[in-house]
C-alpha cells in the first residue's frame, strides 16, 4: 500500500512541477522553416510567394514583354477555399512586393483608392495647396493586367496522422483583351504524426 | 505513534489531492448538470422592460465571469463551449468567437497529441483514487461539429462571409472524419440491408448517390442540422455544387423529409438538371428567401446510477455510472411561422435530435469507462483495507465514507446545446415584413428587411419558455 501511495506522490509532484514551468522568449529567423503545426504557416506563405514570382518573371513571353517597359498590374482578391482562416491578402502583398522589387512591374493599389481620393480632394478644395502643384484628377494610369487566383486545400486525418495538401493558383489576365497571359501553381503537402510520448 | 504518523500522512495526501483537484476541475464534487443549470438559466431573450433588463444583464454578466474563471482549468474546453453559446445568443459575436477559437485549438491539439501523455496519465492515475471527473474534459465528436457550426454563425454575425465559408468547409471535414471513424458500422448496415433484401436503388435521377441505408447509422453521429445549415449557406452564396452535396447528406439522415427533397430538386435545377417535381419553393422575381433555423430546448444531461457493493471484510465500495434516462426527455415542439395576417408560412421540420448524438457518444465511451471503474474499485478497496489495518474500524469507516462521497459519475457534456435542430424555408416579398413565430407555449414577432433574390437566415432558439431570435442577412 505504501508503495502505491508513493507512486502517486511522485506523479503528483511531477504535476506540480510541470505547472510551474516558466516562459522563454527569444528572437528567431523570419525565414526559418516553421513546423509547429500542420496549419498554414510562414514557411508556406514564403514558398508560395517565391515560387509565383520566380515563375512569372522567368516566363518567356513575360520576359519579352517586360524587356523595355514596366506594365501596370492590379491585384484582385485571392479566394480562400481552404478549411483555415488564411489572410490571403498577406500572400498577395508579399507577391506584389517581390514583383515590384524585381523592377519589371508596377502596381495600382486598390486598397488605397479611397485615401488617394480624399487627399486629392483636399489638394483641390481646401485652398491650402498651391493649385499649380496640386495633383490633378483624371491623370492616373489604368492597370493593364489583373492578378487573381484561389487557394484550396484537402485535409485528411486518421489514427493520429494528419495530411494537409494546399494548392495555390495565381493567374494573370490582360484586362483589355481578356486573354490569360500566365498562370502559376504551387502545391504544398504537410503531414503530422502522433509521437508516442510527451509531457 | 506509528498510527498517528500514518494518519497524518493520509491526511496530507488527501489535502494535497483536494488542493490539486480544486484547480483541476470544478465538477469533482458538484455534478456538472447542477452547475450548468445556472448557465442555462442565464439564457434569456433581450427585453426592453426597464425593470427586468438590468437584472437579466447582471445575471448574465455574473455567469459569464464565473465561466471565464475556468479558462485555464482542465475542463476549459467544456466551459468555453457553454460560454461561447451564451455569448452568441446575446449577439456578442467577437467574444464568442474567441471562446470557440480556444475550444477549436484544444480539439486540434488532441488530434496529434501523443499516445502517452504524462500529464494525462497522472490525471488518469488520480482518477483512480477520486472519480472520473478528474480526467480533463476531451470533448465529443458531435460537440466539435457544433463548435464549428456556432463559429460559422459568429462570422455571419460579423458579416464575414469568407470566414463563415471557412467554418462550413471545416465542419464538413469534421463530419467526414466522423464518418471515416464509423466506417465499419456503415458497412455492417449495408450487409444487413443486403441480407434483408432492401433495395436501395429505387430512387429517381436527382437523388443518385444517396444512401438511405447508411443514413440510418449516420444519424447517430453525423449532424444533419449542420449539413442543412451549410447547404442553405452554399445555396445562398451561389455555390450550388456544395449545396447539393450537403442537402443530399442531410436527406441521407432524414430520408423522409419532403422539405429536403424539394431543396435537392431546386438546386439540381439551378445546376441545369430537369427535376421531376414542379413545386420547388423558388422565390419569385420580387421575393427573397427566408431560412429559419429553430433550436428547441436543452440537450438532456447524463444521469447517474450508484451501485454500492459490500466488500468481504465489512466495508463498502461504491460504483457510479453515467447514463441517459430517455424516459425523462421532453418531446420537442415544432415552430410555426405566420405573416402579418396570421397566414401560415411554414412549419419547422426536425433534422437532428442532439440527444441521440449524445447517447451514441456515451455508448462509445463505455468500454474504457468500465475498465477505469474496475481499476478504481480495486484501488479504493486497497485504500480501505489499508486504513482498516492501520487505523482500525474507524479508519475503515472513514475510508468507506470517503469512497461513497468521492465516487461520482462523469456527467459532463455541453449542456446549453439544443435538444433538437429544426429547419424551414419560405419566400417573402421584398420590403419590410414582420414574421410571427410560435410554438404551442410561446410566440414572438421578428421584423425582417427582405431583399429580392437574397437570403435571410433567421435563428430562433426556444429556451426557458421564450423565443430568442437572431437575423443574419446574407
Amino acid at each position: 500500500m505504501m508503495k502505491f501511495m508513493n507512486i502517486f506522490a511522485v506523479i503528483l509532484a511531477g504535476l506540480l512541477l510541470t505547472a510551474c514551468s516558466s516562459q522563454k522568449i527569444q528572437y528567431g529567423d523570419a525565414t526559418a522553416v516553421e513546423t509547429t503545426t500542420t496549419g498554414f504557416g510562414s514557411t508556406d506563405l514564403q514558398s508560395i510567394a517565391a515560387k509565383m514570382v520566380d515563375d512569372l518573371i522567368s516566363f518567356p513571353p513575360i520576359v519579352q514583354m517586360t524587356a523595355n517597359r514596366r506594365p501596370v498590374v492590379f491585384v484582385d482578391k485571392i479566394k480562400n477555399k481552404t478549411t483555415e482562416h488564411i489572410d490571403t491578402e498577406s500572400i498577395t502583398d508579399t507577391i506584389q512586393t517581390k514583383l515590384l522589387q524585381s523592377g519589371k512591374f508596377r502596381f495600382v493599389d486598390m486598397t488605397a483608392v479611397k485615401a488617394i481620393q480624399e487627399q486629392m480632394q483636399f489638394q483641390m478644395d481646401s485652398g491650402m495647396v498651391d493649385p499649380n502643384k496640386a495633383a490633378a484628377f483624371g491623370k492616373q494610369t489604368g492597370a493593364e493586367f489583373m492578378l487573381y487566383g484561389n487557394m484550396s486545400s484537402i485535409t485528411k486525418r486518421n489514427n493520429g496522422v494528419q495530411d494537409v495538401y494546399y494548392k495555390f493558383t495565381l493567374k494573370m489576365v490582360n484586362l483589355e483583351s481578356g486573354i490569360m497571359e500566365w498562370a502559376g501553381e504551387k502545391e504544398i503537402r504537410k503531414t503530422g504524426e502522433k509521437t508516442f510520448m510527451s509531457m | 505513534m506509528n498510527r498517528v504518523l500514518t494518519a497524518l500522512r493520509l491526511t496530507v495526501l488527501c489535502t494535497l489531492y483536494f488542493l490539486l483537484q480544486g484547480c483541476a476541475t470544478s465538477s469533482l464534487f458538484t455534478s456538472y448538470p447542477d452547475q450548468a443549470a445556472v448557465f442555462k438559466q442565464a439564457i434569456v431573450a433581450p427585453t426592453a422592460d426597464p425593470i427586468a433588463a438590468p437584472a437579466a444583464k447582471t445575471a448574465l454578466d455574473n455567469v459569464l465571469a464565473e465561466l471565464n474563471e475556468e479558462r485555464e482549468s482542465a475542463d476549459a474546453m467544456l466551459y468555453m463551449m457553454e460560454r461561447g453559446r451564451l455569448l452568441q445568443l446575446n449577439n456578442m459575436y467577437p467574444d464568442s468567437k474567441a471562446d470557440f477559437n480556444l475550444v477549436i485549438s484544444k480539439f486540434e491539439e488532441k488530434d496529434l497529441a501523443s499516445t502517452v501523455e504524462v500529464s494525462d496519465v497522472a490525471a488518469q492515475g488520480s482518477s483512480l483514487l477520486v472519480n472520473e471527473n478528474v480526467i480533463p474534459y476531451k470533448g465529443a465528436g458531435y460537440e466539435r461539429i457544433f463548435t464549428h457550426h456556432h463559429q460559422a454563425f459568429n462570422y455571419l454575425g460579423e458579416k464575414d462571409i469568407d470566414g463563415a465559408s471557412v467554418e462550413f468547409r471545416k465542419v464538413a471535414l469534421e463530419q467526414q472524419i466522423l464518418l471515416e471513424q464509423h466506417e465499419k458500422e456503415v458497412a455492417e448496415a449495408y450487409e444487413e440491408a443486403d441480407a434483408n433484401n432492401i433495395d436501395v436503388s429505387t430512387l429517381s435521377n436527382e437523388f443518385a448517390g444517396l444512401d438511405t441505408v447508411a443514413g440510418k447509422v449516420k444519424s447517430s453521429f453525423q449532424n444533419a442540422y449542420t449539413f442543412y445549415t451549410s447547404a442553405a449557406f452554399w445555396e445562398a452564396s451561389g455555390e450550388y455544387n456544395s449545396a447539393l452535396v450537403d442537402y443530399k447528406k442531410a436527406l441521407e439522415i432524414n430520408s423522409d423529409s419532403d422539405l429536403i427533397k424539394q431543396d435537392i430538386a431546386r438546386v439540381s435545377k439551378k445546376l441545369g438538371d430537369r427535376p421531376a417535381r414542379k413545386d420547388l419553393n423558388e422565390p419569385k422575381a420580387n421575393e427573397g428567401v427566408v431560412v429559419v433555423f429553430f433550436e428547441d430546448g436543452f440537450v438532456p444531461a447524463k444521469s447517474e446510477i450508484k451501485i454500492p457493493l459490500p466488500t468481504f471484510d465489512g466495508g463498502l465500495i461504491s460504483l457510479a455510472f453515467p447514463y441517459y434516462d430517455t424516459s425523462l426527455w421532453p418531446v420537442s415542439q415544432p415552430l410555426k411561422a405566420m405573416d402579418d395576417n396570421f397566414k401560415e408560412l411554414a412549419v419547422s421540420e426536425t433534422v437532428v435530435d442532439v440527444g441521440v448524438l449524445a447517447v451514441k457518444d456515451l455508448k462509445e465511451q463505455i468500454p474504457a469507462l468500465l475498465v477505469r471503474q474496475a481499476l478504481r474499485a480495486a484501488a479504493k478497496y486497497q485504500l480501505q483495507k489499508e486504513s482498516a489495518k492501520q487505523l482500525g474500524i474507524a479508519g475503515q469507516l472513514a475510508a468507506s465514507a470517503y469512497n461513497i462521497i468521492s465516487e461520482s459519475a462523469d456527467r459532463r457534456s455541453w449542456l446549453t446545446l439544443p435538444h433538437t435542430g429544426q429547419v424551414m424555408r419560405f419566400n417573402l416579398s421584398e420590403g419590410d415584413q414582420e414574421v410571427r413565430f410560435s410554438t404551442p407555449l410561446t410566440e414572438t414577432a421578428v421584423p425582417l428587411t427582405i431583399k429580392a433574390k437574397r437570403t435571410t437566415f433567421v435563428r430562433v432558439v426556444n429556451v426557458n419558455n421564450q423565443l430568442i431570435t437572431q437575423v443574419y442577412a446574407l
